[in-house]
C-alpha cells in the first residue's frame, strides 16, 4: 500500500497543531476569568486583593478562612477558580458567585458528596432528552444524560447550582443546597423564541461533552426541513451531507463513510441493526422521521459499546410517546402520506408513539391501467410502534417495532376460466384468473428493552431483540392440463434473521468517571437462497417442494467496556475494549478491540481530540451490482473468508464559536485488511460455483480532512461540511495487482445546509452540495472478439474491451442546488404546515452512469460516444400538507 | 418463461418515474497505444487457423484493424516449424502446412515488421473419454404449468487427479434427409437444461433469479478427480423430426479445455451477459476479458473433445 505521503494531509495535521496552542476567550462565569501576577509568590490576602482590582469584583469570607503568608503558586496566570483552589487548598472551600461578589465558603469538616440523578425531559410530552448536559458550573462538574435520557453525578454536599442544556431547549438553573442523594427530574421547555446566543454561557458543557471524534449528533427539527425529492423527510439523506459522509451515487440512500462500502456501517433503530435501510432501489430511506427523537451518527473515534462493522455507527432513537396529552400528525405528499400519534396510555405512567407511513403510487397505476391486459403495481410503507411503561421509579419497560415492506406486483394473463365446484351445484360458474408474478423486500424489527437503576449510581438496559431482513420473488401461474386447472406457485427467498440478548449497564462512580460494560449474543440467521414449489389441481395430489433452504446459523458474542474519565480538568479521555467471537462451519474467530479517544481543552471553547479504533466484521453484503439492489445478500465470515478488519485514527480540533454553533476540523487515517470484492472472473449472477469462490480479499487505505461548521441553534442555522479525502484498495486478483481508487472515493466532498426561520411561521430551508466525480472503469480500445468453436449462441459483441486500469477515470463533477419552504400556521386543532420545495433547482445534470453508444449521423456516418445518464436532470418540485393536534 | 422482466420492469419504471436524460460527453481517454491481437484455436489432426489484428480507440467505429507486413513463427513441441508471412486481406489465415496431436505443446510468435511482437505458449490437452452414456425420456412439471418431456441423458467420465481441469459439456443435433434427389441437411446446437450440480450452486441461484448460462462451461471444483455422472436433460423438441428429415443424430461432446480457453469463454460471457442484464443499463463493472498473449491481446488454445452420439430413425 502507497505509505502517508501526501502533503496536503500533512499540512492539514500542523495547522491543528498550530489551532491547538492558540489561546482564546475566556467563559462567562467570572470565576474563568484569566487573572495574572507579577510573581507568583506572596500572601493570600495579597492575590486576593490582586484579583479584586483585575476583575472587579469583591471578596466575601469569614473569619474561619485560613489565610496564609508565604503561599507559592504554580503558575502566573490562570482563571480565578484555579488561582483560590490553590490559595486554599488547605481549606477546601465553596465558591459562590453572587454578581461581582464572590463568597468564599470554607468546608466544615470534609464536605459529604451526594448523588443526584434523574431524568431529563422534554417539559411538555416527557419525552427523553439525549446527550443533555447536566453540570455545575461553579465546581465545574457534570455529566450527559443517556440514551434513556437518565443522569447521574455525584457532588459535593451544600449549595450548588444545578444547570442542564440542551439544544433546542431553554437553559434550566437550579439552586439547591444539597444534604443528600437526591432524584431531581430536569424537565426542559422547548425554546420557541427565535433568538441568537451570542457568547457561550458556561464552559462546563464543553469539559463534560464527548471525547469522541467524527460523532455527530444531528438535531431531528434540522433533518426535518432538509429539503428532499418529493416532499419525503429522509434521515439518511441528511446524514449524507455530513463531511466523510457520501451516498455513492444521485438519489440514492446508502452511506459511504470515510472509504467504507454500504455494508460497513451499523444502522441501529433502539439498539437493534437494520440489514436494508433503503425502499425503492435505496432512493428512499426506511426511517420516518415523525418517529424520530434523536439521530447520532459515529465514523470514527468508536466508543467500545458499539462493533461489528467497521466505518460507521447510525444510531438513531425512536420517540418514546407523551405521557402527558394526545397529539397526533397528519401529512399528504406527493408520493406517500403519513400518519402519526402519540400519547399517554396512563398519564405520567405509560404511553404510545405509532406513525405509518405508505405510498400510493399503486393507486395512481391501478387507475391508469384499468383496463390494461397488465397491471403493475408498487408500493412500500413503515410502520413504526413503540410502548413504554413506568413500573416504578426505577423499572421502565419499552417495546418498539419498526415494519417496512416493498412490494411490486405485475399480473397478467387474464382470463375467464369455468370451474365446477364441488358441489356440482353451479357448473357454468366462471371465474377470472391471472397469473403473477411479484418481487419484494421487507425488514421487521422488535425489540423489547427493561431500564432498571441499581442504588443511584447504575442503570442497566437489557434488550431481547428480533431482526429479520427478506428478500423474495414470486410467480404464480395458471395452467390447463387435459381440461383440468391447476395452478404453480414459485417462490424464492433470502435473507438474514437475528435474534439478540443484550444487556447495557451505565456506571457513575463519581464525577471523573463514566462506565460503561455490557454483553451481547446474537443468533444470526443467514438464508443464502431458498426455493419453494407448490404445485396444485383439482385431481392430484398438491406438490410441495422445497429445495436450497440452507440456513447458516452463525452465533456471535461480543463483551465490551469502557470508562469515560477526567484525568485532569482539562483531559478526558474514554478507553475501553469491545472483545468479540464469532462461530463458521467449524472455525471460531474473534477480535480484541482497543478504543481510546481523549479530548483536550485548549481554553474554554477550543479542545484537541485524537481517537484510535480497531474494529472487526463478521458479515458483508454481497453485492448485485453498482448501486443498491434488493437482490443484494447478507452472507457471513466463512472457514476460508476472513474477518474484515479496520483500524482508525484521527485527530481534530473543536472550536465553540457560540453556543450550539460549532466548528471541527479533524483528519483521519484508515486502513482496511481483508475487504472483499467479485474477482475479476465472476459475478453475482455465475451461479456455477460456491458463493465463497467468487470473493477475493484484498487491503484498503482511506486518509481524508473533514471541516464540519455546525449552527444548531437561532434564526440562521444549518451547517456546512468539506472533506477532501482519497481511498485505495489494493487486491491482488484486481486490476493486475495494482492499488486503485475504491468504488466511491471522492477528492472534494462540501455541502451547505441552510436554515432560515423569517418568524414562527415561516421557514426557508436550502442545501448544495457539491463532489468530484465518482470513479469509473472505462474501457480505452477495443479488439476483434471471434465466434469460440464451442459457443451455443453467435457472438453479438463483434469486439472486446481492453480496459487497461480499474476505476481509471471518474465521471464529471456533482453539484445541485435543493430548495424548500415552510409555511405553518396555528390552528385551533393544533397546526398545519404547507411544504414546497425544488430538487435541482438550477437543473444541473449530473452524471448517475456512463456508457458508450452508437449513433447514425445524417451523412448516415456511424458515431460512437460516451454518453451520461442523469436522473433528475431539470428542477422538480415537490409539495406537501402536514397537520398537527 | 424468462423472469428477467421483473428486474427490467422494476429499474424502468423506477427510471420513467425519474425522468431522466442523456447526453453526451467528453472525458479524455488515456492514449493506449494499439496493441497485437492474435487468436488460434488448434486442434488435433487439424489445420492451424489463426488471427492477426491490431486494437483500436473504443471510439472508433470498425471493431479490428488489418496488420500489413506481419509475421509468425510456431514451434511444435520445442521444433522450430519456420517464419511465415501472415496475409493483410483475411480475418483467418489457413495453414495446411502443419499437424498437431493430442498433448503437443505449442509456442507462436508473431510480429509487424519493425513493430511490436507478442508471443503465447499453449497446448493441446489429452481428450477425457465419455465411458458410459445412459438416456431416458421423463416429463417434468414446468414452472409454466403443465409438462414438458425431456430426453434424461447421462454422461459418466474420470476427472484426472493430478491437474485442474476445465470442461465444456456441447451437444449438437444433426437431421439427414433428402429433399427429392438431394440430401437434406440441418444442424443446430441444443440448448440443454444445465441443472446438474456442475453448472449451477442451486442454494444460491433460485429457479426465479435468473444466473448466467455459461454454455455447458465447468470446472472439477466439484469432482475431485474421481468418476462423475452428469445428468443432462435435452428438450424433446430436439427429437422431433422435421418434415425431410430421416434421420436425427444427437452429438454430445465433452470438451477438456485449456484453463485460458475456459477463462477467456467465462469472462466473454460474462461480460455479454451483464451488458445484456439489464438491456445494456451499465451498473455491473465492465469485466475484464481473460487473455494469454504476452504483450498482446486474444487467445490461442488447443481443443480436444471425445463424442458420443444418439442416432434415431424417423
Amino acid at each position: 500500500m502507497p505509505e502517508l505521503e501526501n502533503l496536503r494531509f500533512k499540512n492539514i495535521l500542523v495547522v491543528l497543531f498550530i489551532l491547538l496552542f492558540q489561546k482564546q476567550l475566556s467563559g462567562q462565569s467570572v470565576l474563568y476569568q484569566q487573572v495574572s501576577f507579577d510573581n507568583n509568590k506572596g500572601s493570600t490576602a495579597y492575590f486576593l486583593n490582586s484579583i479584586e482590582e483585575q476583575a472587579k469584583v469583591v471578596f466575601s469570607y469569614s473569619n474561619m478562612l485560613c489565610f496564609e503568608d508565604d503561599v507559592e503558586l504554580s503558575r502566573t496566570s490562570a482563571s480565578i477558580r484555579e488561582v483560590l483552589n490553590e490559595l486554599f487548598i488547605n481549606c477546601p472551600s465553596n465558591f459562590i458567585v453572587r454578581g461581582k461578589k464572590i463568597i468564599i465558603r470554607p468546608y466544615e469538616g470534609i464536605p459529604g458528596k451526594y448523588v443526584v440523578r434523574g431524568y431529563i425531559r422534554d417539559a411538555n410530552s416527557k419525552e427523553a432528552l439525549i446527550l443533555a448536559n447536566v453540570y455545575d458550573e461553579e465546581k465545574v462538574l457534570g455529566t450527559v444524560s443517556n440514551n434513556f435520557g437518565f443522569y447521574s453525578i455525584t457532588l459535593p454536599s451544600g449549595y450548588l447550582r444545578l444547570n442542564c442544556s440542551y439544544v433546542g431547549y431553554e437553559h434550566k438553573e437550579l439552586f439547591i443546597n444539597l444534604q443528600s442523594d437526591t432524584v431531581i427530574n430536569l424537565d426542559m421547555q422547548r425554546d420557541t423564541e427565535i433568538k441568537e446566543i451570542a457568547v457561550v454561557q458556561s464552559k462546563v458543557p464543553n469539559r463534560v461533552k464527548s471525547t469522541r471524534t467524527g460523532t455527530i449528533d444531528i438535531p431531528i427539527e434540522q433533518i426535518k426541513n432538509v429539503p428532499v425529492f418529493l416532499g419525503e423527510v429522509d434521515v439518511v439523506k441528511s446524514i449524507q451531507l455530513l463531511p466523510g459522509i457520501q451516498s455513492g451515487g444521485e438519489g440514492l440512500s446508502a452511506l459511504y463513510v470515510r472509504g467504507g462500502g454500504p455494508d460497513q456501517n451499523m444502522v441501529l433503530i433502539d439498539d437493534v441493526p437494520v440489514y436494508n435501510v433503503g425502499h425503492l432501489l435505496g432512493f428512499f430511506s426506511i426511517f420516518n422521521a415523525d418517529a424520530i427523537n434523536h439521530v447520532s451518527v459515529v465514523k470514527g473515534g468508536f466508543p467500545a459499546r458499539y462493533g461489528g462493522r467497521l466505518s460507521s455507527v447510525v444510531d438513531i432513537r425512536m420517540y418514546d410517546g407523551n405521557t402527558q396529552d394526545f397529539k397526533g400528525l397528519a401529512s399528504v405528499g406527493i408520493l406517500s402520506s403519513r400518519i402519526a400519534a402519540e400519547g399517554p396510555l396512563v398519564k405520567d405512567k405509560s404511553s404510545f408513539s405509532v406513525s405509518f407511513r405508505r405510498t400510493y403510487l399503486d393507486i395512481f397505476s391501478g387507475l391508469i391501467q384499468l383496463n390494461d391486459n397488465n397491471k403493475s403495481r408498487f408500493y412500500f410503507y413503515d410502520f413504526n410502534s413503540k410502548f413504554n411503561f413506568k413500573l416504578g421509579e426505577r423499572d421502565r419497560i419499552y417495546i418498539s417495532s419498526y415494519l417496512g415492506k416493498d412490494q411490486y406486483d405485475l399480473q397478467y394473463n387474464f382470463q375467464n376460466v369455468q370451474v365446477s365446484p364441488a358441489d356440482a351445484s353451479n357448473v357454468n360458474q366462471v371465474v377470472q384468473t391471472y397469473d403473477e408474478n411479484d418481487i419484494g423486500w421487507r425488514n421487521e424489527v422488535i425489540s423489547s428493552r427493561w431500564n432498571h437503576i441499581f442504588g443511584d449510581k447504575m442503570f442497566v438496559n437489557t434488550i431481547a431483540s428480533f431482526s429479520n431482513y427478506r428478500f423474495n420473488i414470486g410467480q404464480r401461474v395458471n395452467y390447463q392440463t387435459d381440461g383440468v386447472w391447476g395452478v404453480v406457485n414459485q417462490k424464492y427467498f433470502s435473507g438474514i434473521k437475528d435474534f439478540t440478548l443484550k444487556t447495557d449497564w451505565d456506571y457513575f462512580p463519581g464525577t471523573n468517571h463514566y462506565i460503561k460494560f455490557g454483553a451481547s449474543i446474537t443468533a444470526h440467521n443467514f438464508y443464502p437462497g431458498i426455493d419453494v414449489y407448490l404445485q396444485e389441481n383439482a385431481t392430484e395430489v398438491p406438490v410441495d417442494t422445497t429445495y436450497g433452504g440452507q440456513r447458516l446459523f452463525r452465533p456471535e458474542m461480543r463483551v465490551y467496556f469502557e470508562d469515560d474519565l477526567n484525568v485532569t480538568d482539562n483531559l478526558r479521555i474514554n478507553i475501553g475494549g469491545n472483545f468479540s467471537n464469532f462461530q463458521t462451519e467449524s472455525r471460531y474467530y474473534w477480535s480484541a478491540e482497543p478504543r481510546i479517544s481523549a479530548r483536550y481543552l485548549i481554553n474554554d471553547r477550543m479542545s484537541v481530540k485524537a481517537a484510535y479504533s480497531h474494529m472487526t466484521q463478521y458479515m458483508h453484503l454481497l453485492r448485485t451490482a453498482t448501486v443498491a439492489m434488493p437482490t443484494d445478500m447478507w452472507l457471513p465470515v466463512s472457514d476460508e473468508i476472513k474477518p474484515m478488519r479496520a483500524t482508525q485514527s484521527a485527530l481534530g480540533v473543536e472550536y465553540e464559536i457560540g453556543k450550539g454553533f460549532s466548528l471541527s476540523l479533524e483528519g483521519y487515517y484508515k486502513t482496511f485488511k481483508d475487504i472483499l470484492a467479485y474477482k475479476e472472473s465472476t459475478g453475482y449472477f455465475d451461479f456455477t460455483s460456491d458463493w465463497r469462490n467468487k470473493l477475493t480479499a484484498g487491503e484498503g487505505e482511506s486518509r481524508g480532512i473533514e471541516l464540519l461548521i455546525h449552527k444548531k441553534t437561532g434564526s440562521l442555522s444549518g451547517w456546512f461540511g468539506y472533506t477532501y479525502s482519497k481511498t485505495t484498495n489494493q487486491f491482488d486478483d484486481l486490476n493486475n495487482g495494482n492499488p486503485f481508487p475504491a468504488d466511491f472515493d471522492r477528492t472534494h466532498d462540501a455541502s451547505l445546509f441552510l436554515l432560515y426561520r423569517f418568524n414562527k411561521n415561516v421557514n426557508l430551508s436550502s442545501t448544495w452540495t457539491f463532489g468530484t466525480g465518482n470513479p469509473i472503469t472505462l474501457p480505452e480500445t477495443k479488439y476483434y472478439s471471434p465466434d469460440l468453436p464451442t459457443q451455443e449462441n453467435n457472438n453479438n459483441n463483434n469486439y472486446n474491451q481492453y480496459i487497461s486500469e480499474r476505476n481509471g477515470y471518474r465521471m464529471p463533477n456533482f453539484h445541485r442546488l435543493d430548495l424548500g419552504i415552510n409555511f405553518e400556521k396555528e390552528k385551533s386543532y393544533g397546526s398545519r404546515t404547507w411544504s414546497f420545495g425544488m430538487l435541482n433547482a438550477y437543473g444541473r445534470q449530473n452524471p448517475f452512469f456512463l456508457y458508450f453508444s452508437d449513433s447514425e449521423l445524417d451523412s448516415g456516418e456511424v458515431k460512437r460516444s460516451l454518453k451520461q445518464f442523469s436522473l433528475f436532470p431539470f428542477p422538480i418540485p415537490y409539495a406537501r400538507y402536514t397537520v398537527r393536534f | 418463461m424468462k423472469h428477467n422482466w421483473i428486474k427490467h420492469s422494476l429499474i424502468y419504471s423506477f427510471i420513467i418515474l425519474l425522468i431522466s436524460c442523456e447526453k453526451d460527453i467528453v472525458i479524455e481517454l488515456n492514449d493506449q497505444p494499439d496493441q497485437l491481437v492474435m487468436y488460434s484455436f488448434i486442434y488435433p489432426d487439424s489445420a492451424l487457423s489463426l488471427h492477426f489484428s491490431k486494437s483500436q480507440s473504443i471510439l472508433s467505429v470498425p471493431s479490428y484493424k488489418q496488420v500489413e507486413n506481419a509475421r509468425f513463427r510456431i514451434t511444435i513441441n520445442g521444433e522450430n516449424q519456420g517464419t511465415y508471412i501472415l496475409p493483410a486481406d483475411t480475418v483467418w489465415s489457413s495453414w495446411k502446412e502443419f499437424s498437431f496431436e493430442k498433448g503437443d505443446d505449442v509456442v507462436v510468435e508473431a510480429f509487424e515488421r519493425e513493430g511490436d511482437t507478442i508471443r503465447v505458449e499453449s497446448y493441446i490437452p489429452l481428450s477425457i473419454p465419455i465411458l458410459r452414456k445412459d438416456t431416458s425420456t421423463v416429463n417434468y412439471n414446468y414452472s409454466e404449468g403443465g409438462l414438458e418431456q425431456f430426453l434424461k441423458t447421462k454422461i459418466t467420465f474420470e476427472d484426472p487427479a493430478s491437474q485442474e481441469n476445465f470442461y465444456q459439456l456441447h451437444i449438437i443435433r444433426e437431421g439427414f434427409g433428402t429433399i427429392g434427389e438431394d440430401a437434406y441437411y440441418t444442424r443446430s446446437i441444443v440448448d440443454f437444461e444445465k441443472e446438474d450440480p456442475v453448472f449451477i450452486q442451486k442454494d444460491q441461484s433460485g429457479s426465479l433469479l435468473q444466473g448466467l448460462d455459461f454454455q455447458g462451461l465447468f470446472s472439477d471444483e466439484l469432482l475431485n478427480g474421481n468418476s462423475y455422472t452428469i445428468n443432462v436433460n435435452i428438450p424433446m423438441d430436439y427429437l422431433f423430426f422435421d418434415y425431410y428429415e430421416e434421420k436425427i443424430k444427437i452429438s454430445i461432446y465433452l470438451y477438456h479445455h485449456t484453463k485460458d480457453y475456459y477463462d477467456y469463454f467465462r469472462s466473454t460471457i460474462l461480460s455479454a451477459g451483464y451488458d445484456g442484464f439489464y438491456n445494456g443499463l451499465p451498473i455491473f463493472d465492465p469485466v475484464r476479458i481473460h487473455n494469454n498473449i504476452e504483450g498482446g491481446l486474444g487467445l490461442v488454445s488447443g481443443m480436444v473433445f471425445d463424442v458420443d452420439s444418439i442416432v434415431l430413425y424417423r
